[in-house]
């Protein structure tokens, strides 16, 4: 074997994994940490032993699948457990912004849980619309909102704002897909990923035996 | 005439065609590898786990490492640096990636709307402009693996062509 050229190849990837090691930079977790979150949008009380932090797109199938694994992490460690929402609508997804609008309007009236789980319910629904905004007025009246106050808020600017910053805020940490959770600062990407590892860490965090096999469907 | 005169064209720059196409073929995989590098791996880790068809404990491995691969070869190949081992690695990928879409979308059904091939943050490809990539790309790689002397190689510098 030619040394010169086993030589020249060693320096090329050497030189290729200190080019990506110099440029990658980790996100900053404390970004995480330093959040302020509306209580609006969290159920759990503050300091509680697990702290989820969820950036998920109501017009996303896959945030859709992750809603059963929350509510029984919810269920099941409630009185550990604070859960955070955070807006991240993808710019792929049609009604997906007109959707965060509205639960960000919801918010406003302190009835966001309500309107989330109604969002993700019917998502094949309003998603396949030709334009949602009847019906997402028709949960707000279903719900008995202020529909004034909701449909102002709906044309709010600010608010459309504040959602986009929620989103940077995503970006900050890297956030790229949803649904994206951080459990206590550890990132679980997709539904799967918090069902089959973000629950035994969460168990493992609370200092809670590994769920046998039949437990586990039992738990589900 | 015309058409006589383009083939020979065509033959007496196939070196260079080539050329092209080892850049092309390890441009595509130096990107997908470098773009999913600069993410957590949990991202890419998250993309692989959606796909339903790799079994759960070796996909930290493979998120860890597929990245790694797919740069270094894709340089390896601009490069020239092994060319016909460096398009062999990368016509075996294809392969599998396209074994691996194929079984997410028509079997288990759970490839989603874009598959992550080049980190969530890079270009998002849709199944059906994946799949012709990776089918392009492993017709390129095979071509590439079947050649024996390659134009501008660095293994050629250095003393080996191959």
């Amino acid at each position: 074997m030619n040394k010169r050229y086993l030589i020249g190849g060693a320096l090329v990837v050497l030189t290729i994994v200190g080019v990506v090691l110099f440029l990658k930079k980790q996100p900053a977790m404390e970004a995480i940490a330093g959040a302020n979150y509306s209580a609006a949008k969290s159920i759990g009380r503050q300091g509680a032993l697990i702290h989820m932090l969820e950036f998920s797109d109501f017009q996303c199938p896959a945030c859709r699948a992750a809603q059963p694994t929350v509510k029984e992490a919810v269920r099941l460690y409630g009185n550990d457990m604070r859960v955070d929402f955070r807006h991240y609508p993808l710019s792929g997804h049609k009604w997906s912004a007109l959707a965060h609008q509205s639960a960000e309007c919801a918010a406003k009236q302190y009835r966001f849980w309500g309107y989330h789980d109604r969002l993700f319910d019917d998502q094949a629904l309003w998603s396949k619309s030709d334009d949602p905004t009847a019906i997402f007025l028709g949960y707000a009246k279903a719900m008995g909102l202020d529909l004034e106050g909701f449909a102002q808020c709906l044309a709010d600017e600010t608010v459309r704002d504040s959602i986009l910053e929620e989103k940077a805020q995503g970006n900050d940490l890297k956030v790229s897909s949803t649904p994206t959770f951080f459990v206590n600062g550890e990132r679980f990407v997709g539904h799967i990923e918090l069902k089959e590892k973000g629950m035994p860490f969460i168990r493992k965090k609370l200092g809670l035996p590994d769920l046998k096999p039949e437990e586990s469907v039992a738990a589900n | 005439m015309p058409r006589i005169k383009f083939f020979f064209i065509l033959s007496r720059n196939a070196p260079f065609l080539w050329f092209l196409a080892r850049v092309f073929v390890g441009l595509v995989y130096a990107y997908a590898g470098f773009s999913k590098l600069m993410e957590p791996v949990e991202n890419f880790r998250g993309a692989i786990t959606q796909f339903e068809v790799l079994p759960m404990p070796i996909i930290p491995m493979v998120a860890h490492v597929l990245p790694w691969v797919e740069l270094i070869v894709g340089i390896f190949l601009i490069l020239g640096y092994a060319p016909r081992l460096s398009a062999a690695g990368l016509a075996v990928l294809s392969g599998m990636f396209l074994v691996v879409l194929g079984t997410s979308k028509f079997v288990v059904g759970s490839f989603g709307l874009t598959c992550g091939c080049f980190g969530e943050r890079g270009i998002q490809l849709s199944f059906t402009q994946i799949f012709l990539l990776d089918i392009f790309d492993f017709c390129l790689a095979w071509g590439i693996y079947r050649r024996k002397d390659h134009l501008w190689s660095l293994g050629g510098l250095l003393g080996r062509a191959r």
